[in-house]
């Protein structure tokens, strides 16, 4: 049954174009992502050990002195000017990196933090939420205490004290996003469990001896399972774009990680000097990142709405 | 309605409890005594000075239930770290700042009003932008118009929120110079600082705003009373402005009175990038401050908020819904 | 007696994805001034759409009328502007639906919603409307009518607001009421008192009905003449009588074979062959019943057989049973 359902929603998502190219740039950047996660560690002439990925060997260029803008051949310090190493399709930032090649290396970030926090959260609001919606009584009554003492607490406050208090890196960050998102999710699992429960197909299979796991994965899990996807195409975006906020505030992923965000703040020191790339080219890379997802996402959502399913 | 409020008060004394007891092992836990008081006392304090400080801010006793008899010979067993925090808390005697060495709940009236003047209009301002544009949208479903406006939307909604401020600030307040770029003045002198903010606040947030909007009021014009109001000769802009409308406010106020509360939080970002002196300031700079008491007086306050937001919520839910009545 | 209302040759065609889906195909009929024509067929062969399209309600991307006349109470419906339609819809010809629970705006009193109808049509204010809502809801017998006003649809029962939509529909005297499967969704003992006061308030407001059901034990109630439809097209029309006493065509004969009572106990119940077809499915000309048909022959599978005349005011469409006779 489930096969057929996914065969209608790639018909219909086929039907969109915009849905199909943002399909294949979400597929753009996941190869880059790709490409950063395979290593291709070197020894220099000098025997030192470095741990690049093949991303770095295609796009990593020799440090600057300065800034230049993009696909200038010279730059200035202390007025005096100076050839540049190589060409820089994206200009250099204050430090004299690369841009394009710093903007390439916040995609596989802007994906980890995309996907990894919203596995953690499907996690915690699958099981809770099944099992608060099946079993009921005392059961429900904990985890819906549980979950309005964290929605009391406002998000972003939650995520920042308990950042505060690990270490600052980028598998902390996408666990403790996952850990203060979940309870949306969970409470529109419960819900759903809550109708699932009670139909007849659910009475049936317990007619026929079915234990209650049985009925919790095979029966009422795959029933609830689209609210699980269209929660993740929700939120994709926003937690691609909290990165580059995160990071502002100063919570975000440790030095030396590709981050959006650390490009975007550094536009407080840049820009004042008339350096715009670095800037833009963080923002574009992000903004097409999250609009190809957003319109891939609006489709593939109408697609598997089960109030469109008999269509 | 009063016994209501009075229950959902009570239930909800549970929560914030939790709330507190979450927040304070979140902190104490975490990090111990002495390290927070390393970080507030600066360079290489001596194990003295450590000492001292860990005693004078109440560190030094246990957790959550005193065994030692105090000063006077009696065992309070109460007379623990947790349990002096809540009692701060709950009598509204906000504790001292760690690092500002003033007390909170003072910092709190003063910053409120900062707050305030930039969230407060750009609420009110959405509100007024979005909903005539999406009865607009709403009236020309399923034309060009309607599938651009949807477009546009999307395409707002994925600019992420700090390139509205860095832009638009760079742009509108140092380039062209029509605003203030940096700072804050209290009286009625702050809406020269204040207006900028408020324009991109309201900008950012259009295209979802404007979507959800949209797809609110399109969820009620498929139902089958517009069927019936078209069946008795009622013309579009009346059946849209009146008969979806009501239904749609239904969702709408759900979600708009829920954030009501939270207009006193401020916005972190905003007031980061304009220098506005709010609440949104004070917890950022807590936080990078380790700031403890600040930090748990804010939860405190801010979960105090979201319960009367849920509350208020439900309260509007009856009051515009017909169907639902208090149980 | 006066003909208010005659369909000449009606196409409705839905434009899908998947192809043109016929719904309407073809179909005339025609009732007059003070008597009822009962439209019966399963669920999907087009009997709604073809309701839909007397009003102009169908939804229109994807649908479309694409030919035909409706003339209705003297004017040609096809051809009229937007405007025009809505001043005759409520008042010249109204209709009610088969889902009383949503078909009324929940957020509004019965009454406001009654009135709603007679302030949209007439020159009535608020008072002269109101009483004209209270007649109505004390006729259609709903007690206590006054303070009943101000209740909201969730507060009735489902037979009620049928009753309700019956005053909305009728209290403005229309020539023809649409009645779309009006007892369907209600309870067996409730659905006589409706189809009573509908027989009544006909009297009263010397209505034309359009009714429309897949119940034959309805038809036999309420309708003088009755028209049989299948898969878009009529098949079989004739007075209710004659109809029900000697039915010509074989989908005919099936309905009525399918009814309980006419299998003796003890043996298995009888039901038609096949399902019913999707409208998208004829592309070419045959007769559309012939997949199910137990006579089916050669000559029903390539051409589609009309309308011919079998007795008085009887015709039938079937090679079989009518032949080629006089159209």
């Amino acid at each position: 049954m489930a096969e057929s359902h996914l065969h209608i929603a790639i018909k219909r998502i086929r039907k969109e174009k915009l849905a199909v190219a943002g399909f294949c740039v979400i597929c753009l950047f996941a190869l880059i992502a790709l490409l950063d996660t395979v290593p291709a560690p070197y020894r220099d002439a000098g025997g030192m050990h470095f741990n690049r990925t093949v991303l770095d060997t295609l796009f990593q260029k020799p440090v600057e002195r300065s800034y230049s803008p993009p696909l200038a051949r010279t730059a200035t310090l202390n007025r005096k000017e100076f050839t540049l190493k190589s060409t820089h399709v994206l200009g250099t930032n204050i430090l004299g990196e690369d841009v394009l090649y710093d903007a390439l290396k916040g995609v596989r970030t802007a994906f980890i933090i995309g996907i990894v926090p919203l596995i953690i959260a499907s996690f915690f609001a699958v099981v809770f939420g099944l099992l608060a919606g099946y079993y009921g009584g005392w059961v429900d009554d904990v985890i819906q205490y549980v979950y309005q003492v964290l929605s009391s607490i406002p998000g972003i406050l939650l995520l920042i004290a308990m950042l505060t208090v690990m270490e600052r890196g980028i598998w902390q960050l996408c666990i403790a996003l996952g850990v203060t998102s979940w309870v949306g999710l969970c409470r529109l699992i419960r819900g759903e469990t809550l109708k699932v429960k009670n139909m007849e197909y659910v009475e049936a299979a317990r007619a026929l001896g079915a234990s209650d796991g049985h009925l919790l994965f095979r029966q009422i899990l795959p029933n609830v399972m689209y609210l699980v996807i269209i929660e993740m195409t929700l939120d994709f975006s926003g937690l691609v774009m909290s990165e580059a906020v995160l990071t502002y505030i100063g919570v975000g992923v440790e030095p030396g990680t590709g981050s959006w965000g650390r490009m975007i703040l550094s536009a407080d020191r840049e820009l004042p000097n008339g350096i715009w790339w670095n800037l833009t080219g963080a923002s574009i890379f992000l903004f097409l990142l999250v609009l190809a997802f957003n319109l891939f996402a609006d489709v593939l959502r109408d697609a598997l709405d089960p109030r469109l399913r008999k269509g | 309605m009063f016994y209501y409020i009075v229950r959902r008060i009570l239930l909800a004394v549970p929560t914030v409890l939790g709330v507190c007891l979450f927040t304070f092992l979140l902190f104490n836990v975490f990090a111990s005594p002495e390290a927070i008081a390393r970080k507030q006392l600066g360079k290489n304090p001596t194990t003295v000075q450590v000492k001292a400080w860990i005693t004078a801010h109440g560190m030094d006793k246990p957790m959550f239930f005193n065994q030692k008899a105090g000063k006077d010979g009696r065992i309070h067993p109460l007379d623990s770290r947790f349990w002096n925090q809540m009692k701060e808390l709950i009598l509204f005697q906000f504790p001292e700042s760690d690092y500002l060495h003033e007390n909170v709940g003072d910092l709190i009236k003063e910053k409120i009003v900062p707050s305030l003047t930039i969230t407060v209009p750009a609420f009110l301002l959405s509100i007024i932008a979005t909903l005539p544009l999406a009865l607009f949208v709403a009236y020309y479903r399923g034309t060009y118009l309607d599938r651009l406006a949807l477009f546009i939307c999307v395409i707002l909604m994925s600019i992420v929120i700090l390139n509205y401020i860095i832009v638009g600030q760079y742009l509108l307040a140092v380039v062209f110079k029509y605003f203030p770029i940096y700072g804050y003045e209290y009286g009625i002198g702050a809406w020269k600082f204040v207006l900028l903010p408020v324009i991109l606040a309201v900008a950012a947030g259009l295209g979802g705003g404007l979507r959800f909007y949209r797809t609110v009021m399109l969820n009620e014009v498929r139902a089958d009373y517009v069927r019936t109001a078209m069946a008795k000769g009622v013309s579009e802009g009346r059946i849209l402005f009146k008969h979806v409308l009501k239904n749609a406010m239904i969702p709408i106020l759900t979600t708009t009175v829920l954030s009501i509360p939270f207009l006193i939080t401020g916005s972190l970002l905003l007031e980061m990038y304009f220098g506005i002196p709010g609440m949104g300031n004070l917890l950022l700079n807590a936080i990078n401050n380790a700031d403890f008491p600040i930090i748990r007086s804010l939860v405190y306050v801010y979960s105090l908020l979201y319960i009367a937001g849920s509350i208020v919520t439900d309260i509007s839910y009856t009051l515009v819904d017909p169907r639902v009545t208090l149980e | 007696m006066e003909r208010v209302l005659k369909i000449e040759n009606l196409r409705t065609y839905f434009h899908m994805d998947e192809g043109v889906a016929r719904a309407v195909d073809g179909v005339s009929l025609s009732v007059e001034k003070k008597r009822t024509l009962g439209l019966v067929g399963e669920s999907g062969c087009g009997k709604s759409i073809t309701a839909l399209s007397i009003l102009r309600l169908v939804p229109s991307p994807p649908g479309r009328i694409a030919g035909g006349s409706i003339t209705l109470a003297g004017e040609d419906i096809l051809s009229l502007p937007e405007v025009r339609m809505r001043d005759i819809r409520g008042k010249l010809a109204s209709m009610i639906f088969q889902e009383p629970m949503t078909s009324l705006n929940p957020v509004f009193t019965i009454g406001n919603q009654v009135e709603e109808a007679v302030r949209m049509h007439t020159q009535m204010t608020g008072k002269g409307a109101r009483r004209i809502a209270l007649e109505y809801l004390a006729k259609v017998g709903i007690p206590a009518a006054h303070e009943r006003m101000g209740q909201y649809p969730h507060q009735l029962s489902g037979g009620m607001k049928q009753r309700v939509m019956i005053a909305m529909a009728l209290c403005l005297k229309p020539a023809l009421l649409i009645a779309d499967e009006p007892t369907t969704a209600l309870d067996v003992t409730i659905q006589a008192g409706i189809l009573r006061l509908m027989k009544d308030m006909q009297e009263e407001t010397e209505s034309a009905i359009l009714l429309i059901t897949h119940d034959l034990g309805v038809i036999a109630e309420m309708a003088d003449d009755v028209a049989v439809m299948y898969a878009g097209k009529i098949v079989e029309t004739g007075p209710c009588e004659e109809i029900f006493t000697s039915f010509l065509h074989p989908y005919t004969e099936g309905l009525f074979q399918s009814l309980p009572g006419r299998t003796p106990r003890g043996q298995k119940l009888y039901t038609i062959a096949g399902n019913v077809p999707s409208a998208l499915q004829f592309q070419k000309a045959c007769c559309r019943f012939n997949p199910r048909c137990p006579l089916a022959i050669e000559r029903c599978r390539v051409e589609e057989p009309p309308l011919v005349v079998i007795g008085p005011a009887h015709r039938c469409a079937c090679w079989v049973r009518a032949g080629e006779g006089p159209l």
